[in-house]
């Protein structure tokens, strides 16, 4: 188990310094996530984020700046169907360049199929979403799968006032007519279970994006709220 | 607009707190072994001298407290439960289920397939306890495979799926493998891993 952790570390930060030449994105993400648990196996969620800019690169390596990127509401609607499977359909609606004008819009379809298995006292998350991003400059697929993994802190279960320990890897590819490029995604996050319906989440998450094209290296803070509804 | 937008946020996020709060009815930490009760590790002494994967818990179940030891002794997962003086109240041993005797798993599914229309074995553990036998010689039977005078129950966790829900059950069978209890599991949400 420790073993894991140190990989995922390693990659963080050794991804982080082969292409640190090339300056770096730091970013902030917050985010509110409710989820209400609905008759006959459904269940919706509603989510708000936020992401803002403090440090971008440029020539001499990355500057400080300030930029709010977007905000975003993401809604999904899920449908349980056996042993944790869960299917979902979802639209998200961002505005970006918030401080700029004019606005730029992208409306996102997504569709999503997520399941969870328990080995040793672990739970293993499989998340696999297929995107139309429909952007003002064009249209955009994307696919993705993410592989997350958490730990309790104390005990063998996860209880109220505890702490846990998440960690996650997602590969993305986007394509279109035109062009298509791939992004990894490598996360690590401690939560805070205050109880059955709120939680916090903290993490890094860094982001080796324009695979096949330009690269760029971001780092993000991430926090999120996660309210449930029974 | 960036002060609207923080603002916004934080009124969510302190309305969800304090929407959410609610108390607490079952908790387990982990504690040291100096932390269990004498008698508990008195008893477990057999089997902790060789035991590796070693691990004490205290849970508190609506104010009733209990210890357990989990730990892996010559291969084999047992879970040794206490009350609060100390004094043994099963153990239970991780086992696949394809190992029971073949006449209880026939009576075990037919059992949940009374209950569900669909369900998928997640865990098994047979569990051990004797109101005839002093504490040390259950351990002592256990460890000697000697059952003759232990009762036997098989504690099932299962994903089920009948026409009126489908989550996560614990269920107890008796020594054939019939229907005693059943217990829902409470399912950590997973909003986080899937949104």
């Amino acid at each position: 188990m420790p073993k894991y952790f140190c990989f995922l570390i390693f990659i963080l930060f050794f991804s982080h310094r082969t292409q640190a030449q090339k300056g770096l994105n730091l970013k902030w993400e917050s985010e509110f996530s409710y989820t209400q648990e609905l008759p006959a196996r459904w269940s919706a969620n509603a989510k708000a984020a936020f992401r803002q800019t403090f440090f971008e690169p440029s020539e001499t390596g990355t500057t400080s700046t300030y930029n709010f990127d977007f905000s975003e509401i993401q809604t999904f609607l899920t449908y349980e169907t056996w042993n944790t499977i869960k299917l979902s359909v979802g639209y998200n609606f961002r505005l970006a360049e918030l401080l700029e004008n004019p606005l730029e819009k992208e409306h996102r379809i997504m569709q999503q199929l997520a399941f969870v298995t328990y080995p040793e006292g672990i739970r293993l998350s499989h998340r696999f979403r297929t995107e139309q991003r429909f952007q003002e400059e064009g249209f955009i697929n994307r696919w993705r799968y993410r592989l997350s993994f958490e730990k309790n802190l104390n005990g063998t279960q996860l209880d109220p006032g505890e702490k846990y320990l998440v960690t996650s890897n997602e590969i993305l590819y986007s394509f279109n007519g035109n062009k298509n490029e791939g992004e990894n995604r490598i996360y690590i996050g401690l939560g805070w279970f205050f109880n059955s319906t709120n939680k916090l989440e903290t993490g890094f998450q860094y982001r080796l994006a324009g695979i096949g094209n330009q690269i760029e290296n971001s780092i993000f803070l991430t926090t999120a709220y996660y309210l449930s509804g029974k | 607009m960036k002060i609207l937008f923080h603002a916004i946020l934080l009124i969510l996020l302190f309305a969800s707190v304090a929407v959410g709060q609610d108390k607490k009815s079952e908790v387990e930490i982990t504690i040291s072994q100096q932390e269990m009760p004498d008698k508990a590790i008195s008893v477990l002494q057999p089997l902790l001298s060789n035991a590796n994967r070693v691990g004490f818990y205290r849970e508190t179940t609506n104010a009733e407290i209990s210890y357990e030891c989990k730990l892996k002794w010559q291969g084999k997962f047992f879970s040794v439960e206490f009350f609060e003086d100390g004094s043994l109240m099963d153990i239970e041993q991780l086992v696949p289920f394809r190992t029971l005797e073949k006449d209880i798993k026939k009576k075990s599914r037919e059992s949940l397939q009374e209950i569900f229309s669909r369900f998928k074995i997640r865990k098994t553990q047979v569990q051990y306890s004797s109101k005839k036998l002093a504490d040390e010689d259950i351990i002592t039977a256990v460890i000697k495979e000697n059952y003759e005078n232990l009762t036997l129950r098989y504690e099932l966790v299962i994903n089920g799926k009948s026409k009126e829900s489908s989550g996560t059950f614990e269920i107890l069978l008796d020594e054939i493998g019939g229907f005693l209890k059943q217990k829902e599991v409470i399912r950590l949400p997973l909003d986080n891993v899937i949104y």
